[in-house]
């Protein structure tokens, strides 16, 4: 069950801030300690630039979830971008196209408590993280 | 409610100032990962609190030093050297030092010695200390 | 010594390491010291510009150390993973003095 979906666009570099600052608000404002949020937000900088870097469109969504009586911060990474092709090989440390240290994607992974990824080259990327409380 | 979650961390794990600048933690038991995530926090706090240049770990008394335990070891003192601060991790009794190795576990870089006093000798080295007897020139 | 004050964004990044790089040529500096205390998010892009400074200031003769990391963002570097050889890290300026005086 989710509710309260934030929807950022990502054409700008400032849209990455934006999606930070609004994913590390929304992290605190569910009571997240300020460690846990800027955890979160770390996520959502290694996806926002992502989508900034190697697509033309792309949004990050940030909404609440629950699960029972946990409850956590969910936040989605679609871009039309050129895709993974080779999903387990992006998935390994050091595995860079450009500009990064290629620790992006599975320190996301690390950094969350769940990691959703689906790409198919063409066809753009989504990539879903969730962190519970 | 930082500020409770702080204290009530320092309660849980107690970080000792053996002398300037440089901190002692003994680790018993069981370290999964909210163990290990708790001890990182923990040492963090410290280390700004005291502006500490070196902490020893001492694992003597955790029960098994697997893979898993091994990784959050080599996480903290990765975060410790993040700080600044150098980590000694002591208490390596032979047959762990048999598993870490034949496990294939790669410390790397991290400083590490079998007994707690040799390890105190190695982080007064590392803080620029000398002991010296009484009498002594 | 530099500052950073904001988040690592392309555009400051970019900056800081032009007067870094411009600073170390013409006044023949052998020690950057970098203050990441003002920085709260450190993702992998971030890092790697940071690091490509420290590389930079090496080839023109001065190391690069940094300094100030709050323990809120180490929790965060530290699961992003590796972090790289270049990037050293000296608790604070006597700290970084020290160490550079040492090597001089």
């Amino acid at each position: 069950m989710t509710s309260e979906a934030q929807r950022i666009e990502i054409e700008a570099e400032r849209d990455v801030r934006l999606a930070v600052r609004t994913a590390v608000d929304a992290a605190r404002s569910l009571g997240f300690d300020r460690t846990r949020s800027l955890m979160i937000g770390t996520a959502v900088s290694e996806l926002a630039r992502n989508i900034h870097v190697h697509a033309c469109q792309g949004y990050i969504s940030i909404e609440t979830s629950r699960r029972g009586e946990a409850i956590g911060l969910r936040i989605v990474a679609q871009d039309d971008g050129p895709g993974i092709e080779d999903l387990d090989l992006a998935l390994q440390d050091h595995y860079s196209t450009r500009r990064s240290l290629g620790i992006g994607l599975p320190g996301t992974k690390r950094l969350m408590d769940e990691f959703d990824i689906s790409s198919e080259p063409g066809k753009g990327t989504c990539i879903s993280v969730s962190k519970w409380k | 409610m930082e500020k409770k979650d702080t204290a009530d961390l320092e309660n849980r794990i107690p970080i000792h100032e053996v002398w300037d600048k440089v901190l002692m933690l003994p680790i018993y038991g069981i370290v999964d990962s909210k163990k290990g995530q708790d001890i990182m926090e923990a040492i963090l706090q410290k280390v700004v609190a005291t502006k500490s240049s070196v902490i020893i770990l001492d694992i003597l008394g955790v029960a098994t030093v697997d893979s898993a335990v091994a990784n959050h070891l080599i996480k903290i003192t990765k975060a410790t050297r993040l700080m600044g601060a150098d980590c000694i991790i002591s208490g390596i009794s032979p047959a762990i030092a048999q598993t870490i190795v034949s496990l294939g576990i790669e410390l790397g870089e991290v400083k590490t010695n079998a007994t707690l006093k040799d390890a105190l000798a190695a982080a007064f080295q590392l803080a620029n200390l000398k002991i010296v007897a009484i009498g002594e020139g | 010594m530099a500052s950073v004050q904001s988040e690592l964004g392309d555009s400051a990044v970019d900056c800081l390491r032009r007067r870094v790089l411009d600073q170390v040529y013409e006044n023949s500096l052998c020690g950057v010291l970098i203050d990441l205390s003002g920085v709260e998010i450190i993702d992998s892009f971030g890092l790697r510009k940071l690091v490509d400074i420290a590389k930079m200031t090496r080839l023109l003769g001065a190391e690069t150390r940094f300094t100030g990391i709050r323990p809120e963002v180490v929790a965060s570097l530290v699961d992003l993973g590796t972090v790289s050889s270049d990037f050293v890290v000296v608790a604070d300026l006597d700290a970084g003095l020290a160490a550079f005086s040492e090597r001089t």
